[in-house]
């Protein structure tokens, strides 16, 4: 598995799981929710910090951009997609479905146009710069912890 | 390394794909009037009326909202910005208004001059875009499906045009301009329309509804197909040659295939909700597969229902899908650059009114089935129209809407 098919399919995952979650907001099932909802969260927030503590510093040091090129309009993103978080919770809390799904739209929409970026451009860029190390990288994703 | 060109922060401002949206659906409300003038005498597609109020719809509404909604995409889709897309983007709004409003006034009012114009400012706009974009576009360096597919919709597009200047300029000279119009017809709807939308859904369909990819065979082989079955259809009307049936019918048979292959992938998604945007898409792909059903049989069973046809694509399908579209893109939008200016009271369901998206959405699929009607029972032709206006006005202030919502929360820093 190449560094850019690994990071692709943890996008998809992502997906799902809100997917998932929006599934058991419209059958109104809000046990289910709480436990979709928290999970989702960190598994997305995990990505972002695979990428910003791990895979962005590398590429900024590789290609002499010292952060300011593409990786930080990704982290921009990454942070508009984090302060829908506490908003989406404030809906489940509130059992409010209609905000609920105002607002997992807003957030799918950014993510998907977010990861096409990312998937079309940057993940491409990564893997040429760092092919010869895909094998250790990849394992190291794989291994990644998010607390 | 190479990182000259490389910023993913490439999307337009918001006016840019906006100022197209709202003129498009002014552009909208005029084809409703225009109908409602005409409706009654038009008989023939080849009408003079009939071609104007044709373009009005296809140049006014569909051209303005797929360069507007491109301007703001191909960043996205493709990682590539436009140079100068500011300029790049009034130049072609204006050259495309004054294109679009000449060749209206030329047709309804039966002057060559306006139609010599006309040639002259389409031609400026939309061969400057399509070769502006597929320039763009080619500096990609992942070449995957929709990369291609967009890059043979844009060269379909440029000889479209060509074509469609062809037939204009050669208008009424001696020269016989019907067979470049239905080439030009047949290379906009399926080179340039149906291919973009192709390109559009693979990337789309599964991201935001959540399905399957699309399957590798139509992916990578689709483009190239209708490509060579378009240049044999051309190449067979020019020429008035027996073949044209068979290639009419293999275009529709693998529109056909498209339009159920999405439809597939929609019923199976995995998102579950059902909003007025999956609405529009289902029934827009519902008509492209009638409307492919239909042509087969136009072609091999010699029945005259261009009308028919005109209603199911133009309106069921192409309008829909359009319709869908910018439902998804405008309230997106909106939110996407308050947020980006750290204005977070914005939330993108109060962008427009769900309730008013679900008005106009029903209003619309009524209008739709009165147009129907009218073909058997011709008074119901004026309803049709009404509803369509009524249904047309809700969406121009819905988009409106949207505008005023960024407008206001924008002037709160």
């Amino acid at each position: 598995m190449t560094i850019k098919e690994y990071m692709t399919h943890n996008h998809k995952e992502c997906d799902e799981l809100l997917a998932q979650l929006e599934n058991e907001v419209e059958n109104a099932n809000w046990d289910k929710v709480l436990k979709l909802s928290d999970e989702f969260k960190h598994e997305t927030l995990k990505h972002f910090d695979m990428e910003e503590s791990y895979l962005f510093p590398m590429f900024d040091e590789k290609s002499s951009t010292g952060g300011c090129g593409p990786t930080k309009v990704m982290k921009m993103e990454h942070d508009q997609a984090r302060s829908i978080f506490p908003k989406i919770e404030e809906a489940i809390k509130d059992k409010d479905s209609d905000r609920f799904f105002g607002l997992s739209e807003s957030l799918m929409i950014l993510i998907q146009q977010h990861n096409s970026k990312e998937e079309q451009m940057l993940y491409t860029m990564i893997q040429n710069i760092f092919n010869n190390d895909n094998d250790t990288i990849v394992e190291k994703l794989q291994s990644y912890e998010f607390k | 390394m190479k990182m000259q060109g490389l910023s993913l922060d490439q999307a337009p401002p918001y006016k840019i794909p906006m100022i197209y949206y709202i003129i498009a659906s002014f552009y909208l409300i005029s084809f409703c009037f225009s109908i409602l003038s005409y409706a009654n005498g038009i008989e023939s597609r080849y009408y003079y009326e009939s071609i104007a109020i044709t373009h009005i719809l296809t140049l006014g509404f569909f051209t303005h909202v797929m360069i507007g909604s491109l301007f703001q995409m191909i960043p996205v889709i493709i990682g590539i910005a436009y140079k100068k897309v500011n300029i790049q983007a009034i130049l072609v709004l204006l050259f495309l208004n004054i294109g679009t409003i000449c060749f209206i006034t030329g047709f309804l009012t039966s002057k060559k001059i306006f139609m010599h114009l006309s040639s002259l400012f389409l031609i400026l706009a939309l061969v400057f875009f399509a070769v502006s974009t597929f320039f763009t576009i080619l500096k990609t360096e992942d070449k995957n499906p929709t990369v291609k597919t967009f890059i043979t919709a844009l060269s379909f597009l440029f000889f479209g045009v060509i074509l469609g200047i062809i037939t204009l300029i050669n208008h009424g000279s001696g020269f016989t301009s019907k067979n470049f119009a239905d080439v030009h017809i047949s290379i906009i709807f399926f080179g340039w329309l149906i291919m973009l939308i192709s390109g559009v859904s693979y990337k789309v369909v599964p991201m935001f509804y959540v399905t399957k990819e699309y399957p590798l065979f139509i992916k990578n082989h689709f483009y190239w197909i209708i490509s060579l079955i378009l240049i044999f259809l051309s190449l067979f009307i020019i020429t008035d040659s027996k073949f044209v049936p068979l290639f009419k019918t293999l275009l529709a048979v693998f529109t056909l295939i498209f339009s159920l292959t999405t439809l597939h992938l929609l019923k199976n998604r995995k998102r579950p909700r059902r909003d007025t945007t999956i609405n529009l898409w289902y029934f827009a792909m519902i008509n492209l597969s009638f409307a492919s059903v239909f042509w087969i049989i136009s072609i091999w069973i010699k029945v005259e229902i261009d009308f028919l046809i005109s209603i199911v694509f133009g309106l069921g399908f192409a309008y829909s899908l359009i319709n869908g579209m910018l439902y998804k893109i405008v309230p997106f939008l909106t939110w996407f650059h308050l947020s980006s200016k750290m204005i977070f009271d914005a939330e993108m369901s109060q962008v427009i009114q769900n309730n008013y998206m679900k008005l106009q959405y029903n209003i619309f699929i009524v209008s739709y089935f009165m147009f129907l009607l009218s073909l058997l029972f011709k008074s119901f032709i004026y309803v049709a129209i009404v509803l369509f206006l009524i249904s047309s006005l809700i969406l121009c202030y819905n988009i409106i809407s949207a505008y005023t919502y960024y407008k206001r929360l924008n002037k709160t820093i």
